[in-house]
């Protein structure tokens, strides 16, 4: 302990700490490193130094992030956030759909969720089954709606009725994001929802749907 | 909306003179709303749309009732309010309402009450209730081992004070009995990447204080010491030099009419005159001292503290300080001055212009039990690092009433907000309360001040805010009062939490930066209320009614003529946004119930403005 303590005391000054090889660093510790209160110079400087080592670690890093999203500390989501939208589409997939299989639900959670940051619909088959999943449904209806897969109205349409404030919202943006006029009667059985921000969402999925076919786009949002 | 369970008279005897009735929003104010509401197509229900979202432990009930049903927080600040003017007494029983607790009557076995040579009657009448408290701390901390008690202390302090940077605190945790092997131990774990094991090995220990029986003990030592102090006031008899007696709970102490100097641990120390130096006036479990008690009848006395448990502290134990009269100082190197950490404190100054400074967990702060500073008159200086001047942790309540005088608050200045605003300071004070996110909710936190011209001054964190299942609130009665931060504060709820500033009376001026004046930040609630009074409001962004990230927010101002100044009008004054990656909308309120106002987001008077993603500016033109 007392070497522990010694070795704290060196973190804190600077003109005494050793340089640290970031290269040779294992994932644990850069993410030490990185998800630091930099509550001193050192540990600011140390922080970005293995925020831009994890960044050029790209694909290896995000796996290992994503692998660990069960875990509850804030940083391992902000940096799986900023990664995906560092990345090219064909990198971040692949691990993100690997964790798709991953015996964890939050890890499977998150890779749904920053699937839907990129367009890809071909991998709907992918996330597709997690609609019925009570845990995954939300993000499942949020990803399927950003890649605007059609085959996925039926089954989102329910959830407009769910007990659960947020996945009746979750849901109307999901039609909304993908603009089957199929979901209007569906749509409009729930305009009186109970709160203003089911109700919006409503309006707002329903005026898009709603639009004549010529002025469909993205205007609505 | 109609004042609950509170005497008649006192309601004709608020209505009959200049205080102000309370937080809670009156019939125009509650009709209004409604109106306001109804402009944007809602109703008052729209208002508890879901934002209890977290898995917290420990969280108080009413912090989650206030994210579901909002006007349920001004509800609470009446009830204090009204507690606080009626009879302090009443707090009591409002605190076990909060905390969900049970008053207890211990299995009690007093022991006879040893002879005293001076003011013996008086004296065993405090004995035998210092007995009772004595017993009900005992139950209150039966279930932890004295381990897990020296765990909890230091991991509270290591963190507060950031051992981990500063060797100076290091040294005070060590000159406080805590080994350096568990300083290092718990600076260890706070660098594991999942903080969850060791957030649970806190929180199961945490769990074992049976609170009712705390908040008790505490009660029955302050019932003991202000006793005391009633009936020593017609004593005459006082001696010629400090009489000392030993007792089973400790020594305790009857001075002289001179300057007397206390600088050790005493169960009790009753002082009738003198300009007294006290030094060691704190409870701490852990050195065998779980009870403390200071009676000082006259004069201007000196508190100071130079250790990490300093004057008015409780620390595994009950502490009560009772100042009647004179210009007193109080100063604490580190926590004190009403500062209950997994125990009750509370220091009472009765008169005097009055000086309060400390670094942290001071002037009314608590983690896990209840820290109380109740100043009753003069102009008073309150000065502090952070987490002071009503400041609550996890299960407690941190409390700072000032009935009268002009004072002036300080909170900053120690600890810079790394990484967020560099060159400011975190405050976390005037009525902050603070969880411990995500793993367990905080406390209840208010800075009551009554009467006279205040001056509040925060940075980061201040002036009725709250963080993560926890209710921060700052009521100031009345007076022409300034009020000045920068971001999080004057009526603010931020992440799962519910914050409130409410001001009766005077023309009050209100300064912030971001997220201030009625704001609410992620599933949370931030109220401002202000009475009357021609009233200067400025902020840069995300203020002035303005709920970001899916959250309620709501700012009314009942009468005068206002000025509403933003340098982005587009992210103030009643503006929702579209919850980002949520992608969902906000409720945002800021109504104006009187006089000819002005707006830089281009309302005019009698305006119904409708708001992006969603709010409104609601405005009552002046009547002719």
């Amino acid at each position: 302990m007392r070497k522990l303590l010694a070795a704290l005391l060196l973190i804190a000054s600077p003109a005494l700490a050793e340089p640290l090889v970031y290269a040779s660093m294992g994932f644990d510790e850069l993410m030490l490193h990185a998800s630091r209160y930099g509550s001193t110079e050192l540990k600011r400087e140390r922080k970005a130094a293995a925020e831009k080592e994890l960044f050029s670690r790209g694909s290896e890093a995000l796996e290992y992030l994503i692998n660990r999203a069960d875990i509850e500390n804030v940083s391992f989501g902000v940096y799986i956030q900023l990664l995906v939208e560092r990345l090219p589409p064909e990198e971040s997939a692949p691990v993100l759909l690997s964790a798709l299989d991953s015996k964890k639900k939050e890890v499977r959670k998150m890779a749904i969720f920053f699937l839907g940051f990129n367009s890809l619909p071909q991998y709907a088959d992918r996330v597709f089954s997690f609609l019925q999943k009570e845990y995954e449904a939300g993000v499942a209806m949020r990803t399927l709606g950003k890649w605007g897969v059609r085959e996925a109205v039926p089954d989102i349409i329910p959830y407009l009725r769910d007990s659960d404030e947020r996945r009746r919202i979750v849901a109307a943006n999901a039609l909304h994001d993908i603009g089957d006029p199929l979901a209007i009667p569906a749509l409009r059985a729930v305009k009186r929802d109970r709160y203003f921000t089911v109700r919006r969402a409503v309006e707002r999925a329903l005026k898009k749907l709603s639009a004549p076919r010529d002025v469909l786009t993205d205007d609505s949002k | 909306m109609q004042k609950r369970g509170y005497s008649l008279a006192l309601v004709l005897m608020l209505s009959a003179c200049s205080i102000p009735a309370g937080p809670e929003p009156g019939t125009n104010e509650i009709a209004h709303l409604r109106h306001a509401l109804s402009a944007i197509g809602m109703t008052p229900v729209d208002m508890g749309f879901t934002k209890d979202i977290g898995k917290p432990r420990m969280a108080l009930p009413c912090t989650r009732n206030v994210l579901s049903s909002p006007l349920k927080l001004p509800a609470m600040a009446d009830d204090l309010y009204l507690a606080i003017l009626e009879k302090p007494d009443r707090l009591w029983p409002l605190f076990h309402s909060w905390m969900k607790t049970n008053t207890l009557n211990a299995e009690q076995k007093i022991d006879a009450a040893p002879q005293f040579s001076v003011l013996n009657e008086p004296l065993q009448a405090f004995y035998a209730k210092a007995q009772e408290s004595s017993l009900l701390l005992e139950a209150a901390f039966e279930k932890l081992s004295r381990a897990e008690q020296e765990y909890l202390a230091c991991s509270m302090l290591a963190g507060t004070f950031n051992a981990e940077d500063y060797e100076t605190a290091r040294d005070a945790l060590a000159a406080a009995g805590f080994s350096s092997n568990l300083v290092a131990e718990i600076v260890e774990e706070g660098m594991q990447l999942d903080p969850k094991p060791s957030a649970d090995r806190f929180l199961d220990a945490l769990e074992k204080i049976e609170m009712g029986a705390l908040l008790e003990a505490g009660r029955i030592l302050h019932d003991a010491a202000a006793q005391l102090r009633d009936a020593a006031q017609a004593l005459t008899n006082w001696p010629k030099s400090v009489v000392i007696a030993e007792t089973r709970l400790g020594k305790i102490a009857v001075g002289t009419e001179a300057d007397d100097v206390y600088d050790a641990a005493f169960l009790l120390i009753l002082d009738p005159a003198g300009k007294d130096s006290y030094t060691d006036a704190s409870a701490q479990g852990l050195s065998g001292n779980p009870l403390c008690a200071v009676v000082d009848l006259r004069g201007d006395d000196s508190y100071a503290g130079r250790g990490m448990i300093g004057p008015g502290a409780a620390l595994w134990g009950a502490c009560v300080m009772l100042d009647d009269a004179g210009n007193d100082s109080y100063s604490a190197d580190y926590t004190g001055l009403g500062a209950g950490m997994f125990g009750v404190a509370w220091l009472e100054d009765s008169a005097g212009d009055d000086l309060y400074r400390a670094h942290a967990l001071a002037e009314g702060a608590a983690f896990a039990g209840v820290g109380m500073l109740h100043d009753r008159a003069g102009d008073d200086l309150y000065q502090a690092g952070f987490s002071s001047q009503a400041s609550a942790g996890v299960m407690a309540i941190g409390l700072l009433i000032d009935r009268d005088g002009s004072d002036h608050y300080i909170a900053g200045g120690r600890e810079h907000d790394w990484e967020r605003n560099d060159e400011r300071y975190i405050s976390l004070s005037q009525g902050c309360s603070i969880g411990m996110r995500p793993f367990a909710g905080g406390g209840i936190a208010a800075l009551v001040d009554l009467a006279g011209n205040d001056s509040y001054e925060a940075d980061v964190y201040g002036q009725g805010v709250g963080y993560w299942y926890s209710i921060g609130m700052l009521l100031d009665a009345s007076g022409h009062d300034r009020y000045s931060m920068h971001q999080y504060g004057q009526g603010s709820g931020i992440h799962l939490s519910a914050g409130l500033l409410w001001d009766g009376r005077g023309n009050d001026v209100y300064s912030g930066f971001i997220l201030a004046q009625g704001s609410a930040h992620d599933y949370a609630v931030g109220m401002l209320f202000d009475e009357t009074g021609d009233d200067t409001y400025s902020a840069d962004h995300h203020s002035q009614g303005r709920a970001l990230n899916t959250a309620m927010a709501l700012l009314i101002d009942s009468a005068g003529t206002d000025g509403y100044f933003a340098r982005q009008p587009d992210q103030c004054q009643g503006v929702g946004n579209s919850g980002d990656k949520r992608e969902y909308g906000s409720l945002a309120l800021l109504l104006d119930l009187q006089g000819a106002d002005w707006y830089t987001c281009g309302a005019e008077d009698g305006a119904r403005l409708e708001r992006p993603d969603f709010g409104i500016v609601y405005d009552l033109k002046e009547e002719p």
